[in-house]
């Protein structure tokens, strides 16, 4: 029998499990544990998703917590609390979640918003990406805006956003450490954004047309168009500025 | 009307602000997406307002972060309908509405127990263009009417209500914006009202006794 759409009694929900190869319409569950290779043709609401291998979900994915060692493919959306990925995530759709931990790659054709948002390694978000705290070792490529009261960004690759704001705003380069080969291209990756806006705002191998904030520190390996601050304005000796105005 | 526009940078001067606040409550949405207008400048890209519904709505933020957190804020400004239902009884006693309109109200489409937001939304309306003595009694039946029949499909959405009379006779209508309208000269404008700011004045209405 296929199982598909939601069912709203309330009696006790049922797992899904699939090990090896294996396919689902989608619906209702308690847990959906997949072991191997899977995918869901349909809509998924769960209290717990949790997936070793490779998983398509061919509908929109709503979840307590997420977990996933590998792969991990969602075509229409996903919502969830805590999700913790070790591989890869692709969206094809928004991302609305809690708290969202990725070692790997993460790509959205969409929003993505999280309370918490910690990557290591690569996002690519064709919308928006927000959060309260978004902190990210790696590259990182946002075609709207960034836009985090917290936002850390340690860069190991290229990486660009149209426009960041926030509260709190620090890019820097990785440590000199060479990681031969591990991130290419070069030692350590530069950001590249039209305007950076913020309370406190810290840059390193950073290149803007505008940066505007209260207190600004511009570090080596910067190229700013125009720096406007408030209160207080810091530059490095390696930075390049060509305009810096109090406002 | 939304051709005069403000630059971010007048508007954080203007009303003290920081960028720090203005991108969290951008995150909350308590300033709706479509209020930043991005326009090339000599700088590149700069960032517009509508100058008047931002300065309102940054003074309203303002003046009632202390009372409500950001996110009952973000409820408040949201043009989705709240969640409550109300009885009759409720409507009096907390002084949402007056039992005159909701007699009226009543008398048009009959008798019910609980209303839901959309309806006290109506009977609000209702008694707001009544006792500013835009709309006379006949004209409130076609009001409710109106947003009875079809302001769901409004829902969610900023819409407007117009009032338009010509030669005495009365035509009201329900519009996602009514920007782009023009009439022949015998057509008087009597009442536009964004719904939105009936909406956020409800829910603040509403939430004053929920305490």
């Amino acid at each position: 029998m296929k199982m598909s759409g939601f069912r709203s009694d309330s009696t006790q929900l049922k797992d899904l499990r699939i090990t090896g190869n294996g396919s689902s319409g989608g619906g209702q569950y308690d847990k959906v544990k997949i072991l191997g290779d899977s995918v869901i043709h349909g809509d998924v609401k769960c209290n717990l998703f949790k997936c070793t291998g490779t998983v398509s979900v061919e509908g929109f994915l709503e979840s307590g917590n997420v977990g996933c060692q590998g792969n991990m493919k969602v075509l229409q959306g996903l919502q969830g609390q805590e999700v913790s990925i070790q591989g890869e995530l692709d969206v094809i759709g928004d991302v609305s979640v809690q708290t969202l931990k990725v070692n790997g790659e993460i790509r959205v054709e969409g929003h993505l918003n999280a309370e918490k948002l910690k990557g290591q390694g690569s996002l690519n978000i064709s919308g928006d990406c927000q959060g309260e705290e978004v902190i990210i070792r790696g590259s990182l490529d946002v075609a709207n805006m960034l836009n985090g009261e917290v936002v850390e960004i340690k860069l190991y690759g290229p990486s660009r956003a149209r426009e960041i704001g926030g509260g709190k705003i620090t890019i820097t380069k990785a440590m000199t450490i060479p990681f031969i080969g591990k991130y290419s291209p070069g030692a350590y990756g530069a950001m590249q954004a039209d305007s950076i806006e913020g309370d406190e705002i810290h840059l390193e191998n950073t290149k803007a047309a505008v940066v505007r904030g209260r207190n600004v520190y511009i570090g080596s390996g910067c190229e700013i168009g125009l720096v406007e601050y408030k209160n207080e304005y810091k530059q490095d000796q390696g930075a390049v500025v060509v305009q810096y105005n109090r406002i | 009307m939304d051709d005069d526009l403000i630059s971010k940078k007048e508007l954080l001067e203007i009303t003290g602000i920081s960028y720090g606040q203005l991108y969290r409550w951008k995150r909350k949405i308590l300033i709706p997406e479509d209020w930043f207008i991005r326009k090339s400048s000599y700088t590149g890209q700069e960032t517009f307002f509508p100058r008047h519904k931002i300065i309102a709505r940054v003074d309203k933020i303002i003046n009632m972060k202390d009372d409500l957190s950001l996110d009952e804020l973000a409820d408040v400004f949201s043009p989705n309908a709240g969640e409550t239902s109300l009885r009759s009884t409720e409507l009096i006693e907390r002084n949402i509405v007056s039992s005159m309109t909701l007699d009226l109200y009543v008398e048009i489409q009959g008798k019910q127990d609980d209303f839901t937001f959309d309806n006290i939304l109506c009977i609000y309306i209702l008694e707001k263009l009544l006792k500013s003595g835009e709309l006379s009694r006949d004209e409130g039946v076609m009001l409710v009417r109106t947003m009875e029949e079809h302001y769901g499909k409004l829902a969610g959405k900023n819409g407007e209500l117009v009032l338009i009379r010509k030669m005495g006779v009365s035509t009201l209508f329900l519009t996602e914006s009514a920007d782009q309208m023009y009439f022949d000269t015998g057509v008087k404008w009597v009442i536009r009202l964004p719904l939105a700011t009936s909406i956020e004045e409800l829910k603040l209405k509403m939430n004053e006794r929920e305490e």
